[in-house]
């Protein structure tokens, strides 16, 4: 998970510790596959592609510095408080209809206590409901039965008496397919409607 | 037709400018949100607009989680200006833009840096980060 430990310590304390004006951007671990940043200043720009590499910029006209390792114990250590500070991440749930309608199929019913749990767990939570459709039928009307999706899953959560007091209902229709199929064409895994909970 | 586009420029802004973009998640210590002439505690729960400055003192620190799925947190003795933030992912329309004028941030990227990534700019004093789906800690001192 962290091949990053491996690493033996090093640098750091220079950049790190002189008291002119300057910004110090440090890459971080994350899930992500292309986790990259891209730093530029009017000289000139560096990109930092691994975890824990970092550059330095000291002002406007100069090149961010060459990037470089730094010490992942270090950088954990240094910026632990706003670390500390970050929201967590947002959970996401899928849940899956039966073709051309919006009735939840029976097995992601079953799911809903999992959600429920969750949204109380994060109060006061942002609950952000995203229907989505597959590409059997016209495109306009798969956006109006995502939408239809996206409401039947708001409705089931009211009806249990969950607190839905930041909540988005929206639809992506067709557009934002999970398997990606030719137009026509009826796949059960792109009927679903997404719940993300922050 | 120019007087109806003129109208519906206002109306698009006006909707822009009334919608929360983000949403305080965490607040500890000397920790402020400054929107035009007022100044409001910060607080869990507390919705966060376009243009809003966040400001921390020397024990606070913020943690903010945008509509897109974004997370940052701000450290202590910093100031953060929210410059533009927009999230219309029916109309594929993006925009974000935030300011580090001092101090500490992280920067957990959302769906907008996977959508479009190119809209995503971080700026600090000297210059500016582009973003590429990212986790990323930065401090201007």
């Amino acid at each position: 998970m962290e091949p990053l430990l491996i690493w033996s310590a090093i640098l750091l304390s220079l950049p790190f510790l002189t008291t002119e004006p300057k910004t110090t951007v440090v890459l971080l671990e994350n899930d992500a596959v292309h986790n990259a940043v891209e730093v530029t200043t009017q000289a000139g720009s560096v990109v930092i592609d691994q975890p824990y590499y970092y550059t330095t910029m000291v002002s406007s006209d100069k090149q961010p510095s060459v990037v470089e390792k730094a010490d992942p114990d270090f950088i954990r250590q240094k910026y632990a408080a706003v670390l500390k500070a970050l929201p967590e991440k947002a959970v996401s749930m899928l849940f899956y209809f039966e073709p051309g309608t919006a009735e939840i199929a029976q097995e992601s019913k079953d799911q809903v206590e999992a959600l429920i749990t969750l949204i109380e767990a994060r109060e006061p939570a942002t609950v952000d409901i995203i229907g989505h459709s597959d590409r059997a039928g016209d495109a306009d009307k798969n956006y109006e039965l995502a939408l239809d999706r996206a409401h039947a899953v708001e409705k089931f959560l009211l009806e249990r008496n969950v607190k839905l007091e930041r909540c988005s209902v929206v639809s992506y229709g067709e557009s934002e397919p999970i398997i990606q199929t030719e137009d026509g064409v009826s796949e059960p895994k792109n009927r679903r409607v997404e719940v993300i909970v922050r | 037709m120019l007087k109806s586009l003129f109208l519906v420029m206002i109306f698009t802004f006006s909707a822009i400018a009334s919608e929360s973009v983000a949403f305080i998640k965490r607040a500890q210590g000397d920790a402020v949100v400054k929107r035009e002439n007022t100044v409001i505690p910060a607080q869990k729960g507390v919705a966060l607009f376009t243009k809003d400055i966040l400001q921390t003192g020397a024990s606070g620190s913020m943690g903010v989680s945008f509509n897109d799925g974004t997370r940052i947190a701000v450290g202590s003795k910093s100031i953060l200006v929210i410059d533009n933030y927009l999230f219309a992912p029916s109309q594929k329309d993006f925009r974000f833009d935030l300011n580090l004028q001092k101090g500490t941030a992280v920067f957990e990227s959302g769906k907008i840096s996977k959508l479009a990534p190119e809209k995503v700019h971080f700026k600090v004093p000297q210059g500016v980060i582009g973003i590429r789906g990212t986790k990323f800690v930065v401090e201007a001192e």
